[in-house]
């Protein structure tokens, strides 16, 4: 691609860096804004400057949020004492979507993996267990997804919540979940959570 | 009647140093001739990725895209017994993942494709399943399998991947001076799920395949020798529960898995010695075609199905009269599909002449150019 402008340009590359985004649909972008009339540009640029400044992490679920709390976390009418754990906020929204779950969340942030240096250390498993621990949790609704990963990841928490004796389910297998619960549709997956399993302990 | 599938045309586009080529095959003996180099195996490897789903005689996949080029395509047209058609597509383009469409349908994973189609690969390199690691062994023994039993591969990959993950798990222990139980148990979970039944079918099929490997053998080496396969695992004597309890603390120690399926071992045996010491090499030669030719016939008794036949230069292992042997039997008793290689132009037309079979003669020259010498 050769410009007639280095502002263009650097424009645009900035554009392709983008996850999913090439030179060409990065260049349609820029033009598309260059030519735009609704100050579509500022509005852009405001909103992630706001989210980069301003959003935080929900100190209890670990979800974004504007407050120290979470919109869902701090919603009254939410069920309190039982947990959907999951692995990231992208799952969070398509839970959410489903409209199916009236409990909370808690995002690990990934799943155990030592391949990928990823231990419990780096997850949001001991605040879980704190949350079992002090906030009248009844039950815990694993949704990470159906790997070797997830798995060990639902087996290691089991094991970590066994004194507590809190109540531990899996959504129906045979979806996709976990890290592809957002390409999972609404309709299975909603009934995939109210169908859940509880889990055998082994 | 056993179901055949018959592979009717293939077509290549950037595939190692073919840019562009269609071929056309017959139902029983294909031929492919040329010096070496001009790109006969490839032709067979081409056909071994589509119909398993990976290559077997070039080290990866994506060793097979030309020089210089950005993607491959290799598509064929199978006829099975009721003449119905199928076609496989597989596409490699660097940076992604492998695509494989069956009947215009996009393959999803791997592990669900292979078993669709059987083959059998014999190549000159089949010598490491005497001369090289145990690994070479078990690859064998989980090439054959993972074509009819679909659960196996299932806990195949299961087991690998467990056994992956704690072995990164043990060595960072190791490093740091840590131990965590309930980690390593969360692997070893998966572990004990599917050991049992790998273990359990490697049995059954090194149990099966033992009397169709004796009949091969004798039938390429007609001299009495006693030939036997012995798989050898540490579970048939312990539970993976009891031997994972076992191995804790030399796991612990080395930082890596020292017992399961991932540690086992086909013993192979001439006249009760271990061949790799005692064999000569016209008998090591023997053995490990008769492993190879002996796949074709297991499987079509347990599947039902025929198996595609690609032999690479054979005539570099064994001499005229048991190759003319073999392929004659292949052909009567079978009427066995066959892709065969020769640096010898008029080799197995010579061999075949005169004794009523056909055969489709595929020469390629130097430039990549083909002709047909049907005779
Ligand atoms: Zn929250």
């Amino acid at each position: 691609m050769k410009f007639s402008s280095t502002l263009l340009e650097n424009a645009v590359n900035a554009f392709s860096k983008l996850p999913g985004v090439g030179r060409k649909s990065a260049l349609r972008m820029v033009l598309h804004l260059l030519k735009d009339q609704t100050q579509k540009s500022e509005k852009i640029i405001q909103g992630l400057l706001d989210v980069n400044e301003k959003l935080k992490t929900c100190k209890i679920c670990y979800n974004y949020s504007d407050d120290d709390v979470c919109m869902i976390c701090s919603d009254e009418h939410r069920l309190k004492n039982v947990l959907c754990v999951v692995e990231s906020i992208r799952d969070v929204m398509a839970i959410e979507d489903t409209q199916q779950f009236s409990g909370r969340y808690h995002i690990l942030g990934g799943v155990i993996s030592p391949l990928d240096g990823v231990g419990p250390d780096d997850l949001n498993i001991d605040t879980l267990i704190q949350r079992v621990r002090h906030d009248n949790i009844e039950e815990i609704i694993m949704a990470v997804s159906p790997s070797i990963e997830g798995e060990t990841t639902t087996f290691y928490i089991s094991k970590k919540l066994k004194p507590l004796e809190v109540k531990i389910s899996l959504i129906a297998r045979g979806v996709s979940f976990g890290g592809d619960l957002e390409y999972a549709d609404e309709l299975t997956l909603g009934r995939s959570i109210v169908s859940r399993t509880p889990y055998l302990q082994s | 009647m056993k179901t055949k599938y018959e592979i009717k045309q293939l077509k290549l586009t950037h595939f190692k140093k073919y840019s562009k080529l269609n071929l056309e095959f017959s139902s029983g003996l294909n031929v492919l001739t040329g010096k070496n180099g001009v790109g006969k195996t490839s032709i067979l490897d081409a056909i071994r990725l589509l119909v398993f789903g990976k290559v077997y005689f070039a080290a990866t996949d994506k060793s097979c895209l030309s020089h210089g080029a950005d993607f491959l395509r290799a598509e064929i047209n199978i006829f099975d017994n009721e003449k119905e058609p199928h076609n496989v597509v597989v596409k490699l383009q660097h940076g992604k993942n492998k695509q494989i469409e069956h009947d215009g349908i996009k393959v999803s994973k791997l592990s669900e494709y292979i078993g669709q189609y059987l083959s059998v690969c014999v190549s000159p390199d089949d010598i490491i399943l005497v001369n090289g690691l145990s690994k070479d062994r078990r690859e064998f023994i989980d090439q054959a399998i993972v074509q009819f039993d679909k659960l196996y591969t299932r806990n195949l990959i299961r087991y690998t991947k467990a056994v992956k993950q704690r072995n990164a798990l043990l060595k960072q222990f190791l490093k740091s001076g840590t131990y965590d139980k309930s980690l390593t148990n969360a692997f070893e979970k998966i572990m004990l799920e599917t050991a049992p039944y790998i273990h359990q079918a490697r049995v059954s099929f090194m149990k099966e395949f033992q009397s169709y490997f004796l009949k091969s053998y004798h039938e390429i080496a007609p001299e009495y020798e006693s030939v036997y396969l012995e798989y050898d695992s540490k579970l048939s004597e312990n539970t993976m529960e009891e031997l994972l309890i076992q191995y804790e603390q030399t796991d612990r120690f080395s930082g890596r898995s020292n017992v399961g399926t991932h540690k086992d071992e086909v013993n192979m045996k001439l006249n009760g010695e271990d061949i790799k010491v005692f064999g000569s090499q016209g008998q090591i030669k023997s053995f490990v075609f008769a492993l190879k030719i002996s796949l074709f016939e297991y499987f079509a008794n347990k599947t039902g199905r025929l198996p595609v036949l690609l032999l690479d230069d054979m005539f570099d292992k064994l001499d005229r009269s048991r190759v003319e042997k073999i392929l004659l039997q292949l052909n009567e008793r079978w009427g066995a599909q066959v892709f065969i290689s020769d640096t010898d132009k008029n080799r197995i037309a010579t061999f075949l002449t005169g004794k009523g079979e056909k055969i489709n003669h595929i020469h390629i020259f130097e430039d990549q150019s083909i002709t047909y010498l049907n005779v």
